[in-house]
């Protein structure tokens, strides 16, 4: 006989079973859940309300728990909103906030816990937004930065800015910290990857002389420039819009700023991954968006801390795929853009941010990715609809054909899209703009359909990446395999479910 | 399969919960059952075994994650082209031992 027994008879089990199931039952009927299947399914699952988990009830139609008096309840006026000025006078607000001006500085001195000048401008950067976007170039924000005279703000908190006027120490640390320090604040501000680079003879080859702003010299045929950039000995970067008698500007550069924070704005894979259509273009504008506003932040932490800086919009000045394979976030694809180790080239771009901030610099990498497209793949170039990107084994170089025929440009100008001095695979970028401007969409194919394009669910990936890296000997199995087993553009039937599954939350950075 | 809630019990987190329990109950029974019935084993038939573990879990994994990426054609792919070896590999070792059994 076993040693264990239960003391319990079978009739006073059935007892318990019952008493306990009559128990439940009364609970459920008692307390307000879900009366049947029917209701349980349509309160999580039926698209409209928010999926929240099994234990929170639905309430009834404008009843939430905080019990609202409607006959009592009525409009307000905020415009006569205030939390602080209205019940002070003006000498005590003045008093009060002068206070708070010396008691962060003294923070500052004393280097308190997350008071130090470092964390006041990281303050400055989350709030560079309020109201414009500001310039991308010089981090010019009216509202978040602008110092003017001695006005106080008559509201509680003191604009951030006063602490600078009131002499707050310049932050100082070693390149080393500093670079720690700015990919910390580049995270915060909605860049992924993080490197740095130095602006020296050699890669100030790789700024801009001249931009446009898309518009104004696109139906010109000679290569006139609407803005020019320029180095020169000034203390801030400015913009000179007296420069010609016509509308050319010249963007001002300091000589000084000789340090580069270079970071990798990301886009939605799987919303990219369904290219082309709208969906698509909707995540490359976004990326464009957050790549902006990611800039905007960096450059107001930067002049917060008490240097300079100059940043790089969606169009300029600094090549975006040279200064993100030269400070070692990537390497160039056949594709002609930045492939990074970890996302492939479904990034929107890589942003450079010139400065004056001590940094040290990054060196570019090696994972075998330029090889991957030398020795074995053509996989952009067999799915691109523009017929952009050269199917030759080997690099060149060269740039594109005058007689290229790919969109049927009536005459190919491909010194206007192609600048030569490096080796790569020259992408035609009159066919693939056409692409865009015909189809309208922002394409997108080669970036969605690239081997490195992989999201992080599959550990396949992380198998055959080292091995990309480590030899060649692979590269033709797994370009045949990557086709074979379908990896790429998202499958068509699939393109519709963004709009019945809303995208996963994943924070404030992406 | 992305939850857009992310809680602690996800699916993948339910799923190789229950595999590493399968796991665990299903190596205690089976080293139980080889002594109760005086089976001897081999260092290759465990090699051999484990190796078609290996790639049987790989192969799951990769399944879900084809899944979880939405490539489908992957999911499939996985299944006969790491499942099915595993599965050989599995079923070589069981013979292994069962052929040795039935000598002994």
């Amino acid at each position: 006989m076993s040693a264990f027994h239960s003391t319990i008879s079978r009739r006073d089990f059935m007892k318990g079973l019952g008493l306990a199931g009559a128990g439940f039952g009364a609970t459920a009927a008692a307390s307000p859940l879900f009366h049947d299947l029917d209701e349980l399914t349509a309160s999580v699952s039926d698209g409209v309300a928010e999926k929240w988990p099994w234990y929170i009830k639905e309430r009834e139609y404008l009843d939430p728990t905080t019990e609202i008096d409607w006959d009592l309840a009525k409009r307000f006026n905020f415009d006569t909103y205030s939390n602080f000025e209205a019940h002070l006078t003006h000498e005590e607000v003045r008093r009060r906030q002068d206070a708070t001006v010396a008691l962060n500085l003294e923070n500052m001195r004393q280097k308190k816990l997350l008071k130090t000048r470092r964390d006041q401008a990281l303050k400055c950067a989350g709030w560079a937004h309020s109201g414009t976007f500001g310039d991308t170039f010089t981090g010019i924000d009216s509202s978040a930065f602008m110092a003017s005279g001695e006005e106080h703000h008559e509201q509680n908190w003191v604009p951030d800015y006063k602490f600078i006027q009131a002499g707050a120490p310049v932050w100082e640390g070693t390149p080393e910290e500093n670079a720690r320090m700015m990919r910390a604040v580049c995270r915060f501000a909605g860049a992924a990857e993080v490197a740095f680079l130095d602006l020296n003879e050699k890669t100030k080859k790789f700024i801009y002389t001249g931009s446009t702003d898309g518009v104004t010299t696109a139906f010109t045929k000679e290569l006139a420039g609407y803005c020019n950039y320029v180095f020169e000995d000034v203390d801030k970067p400015y913009v000179d819009i007296s420069y010609s008698p016509f509308y050319f500007k010249k963007q001002v550069i300091p000589s000084k700023y000789k340090h580069a924070v270079v970071f990798i704005v990301r886009e939605d894979q799987r919303l990219s991954r369904r290219a082309p259509s709208n969906i698509e273009g909707a995540s490359t504008g976004k990326a464009y968006q957050q790549g902006e506003l990611a800039t905007l932040r960096l450059l107001t932490f930067i002049r917060a801390l008490g240097y300079g800086g100059v940043g790089n919009g969606s169009l300029g000045p600094q090549l975006k795929v040279a200064w993100g394979a030269l400070s070692g976030l990537g390497e160039q694809g056949r594709l002609h853009s930045l492939i990074t180790p970890t996302v492939g080239p479904l990034i929107r771009y890589s942003a450079t941010l010139l400065t004056d901030l001590p940094l040290p610099v990054t060196n570019p990498i090696d994972a075998g990715m330029h090889r991957f497209c030398e020795t074995a793949c053509t996989k952009c170039a067999d799915a691109c609809p523009g017929s952009a990107i050269p199917k030759d084994k080997e690099p060149t170089w060269d740039i594109t054909s005058p007689d290229a025929a790919a969109g049927n440009p009536d005459h190919l100008q491909p010194e206007r899209f192609n600048n030569p001095g490096h080796k790569r695979w020259p992408l035609n970028q009159f066919a693939c703009a056409n692409y865009w401007a015909t189809s309208c969409t922002s394409c997108a194919v080669c970036s969605a359909t690239c081997v490195f394009t992989r999201e992080n669910f599959a550990s396949v990936h992380e198998t055959v990446k080292p091995l990309i890296a480590m030899t060649t000997a692979f590269n033709g199995f797994f370009f045949n395999m990557d086709k074979q087993f379908g990896f790429g553009v998202m499958p068509e039937e699939h393109w519709d479910d963004f709009w019945d599954n809303p995208l996963a939350i994943i924070g404030n950075n992406y | 399969m992305i939850e857009n809630y992310a809680g602690t019990w996800t699916w993948s987190t339910l799923l190789w919960s229950f595999i590493a329990f399968s796991l665990g109950v299903g190596f205690t029974l089976l080293i139980g059952w080889f002594r109760e019935h005086n089976i001897k084993t081999a260092w290759y038939d465990w090699m051999l075994g484990l190796a078609g573990l290996a790639l049987l879990l790989y192969t799951i994994q990769n399944i879900i994650g084809s899944l979880m990426e939405i490539v489908p054609k992957s999911a499939l792919m996985f299944a006969m082209v790491t499942g099915i070896p595993s599965l050989i590999l599995l079923a070589l070792a069981w013979r292994l031992v069962a052929r040795r059994a039935e000598v002994t």
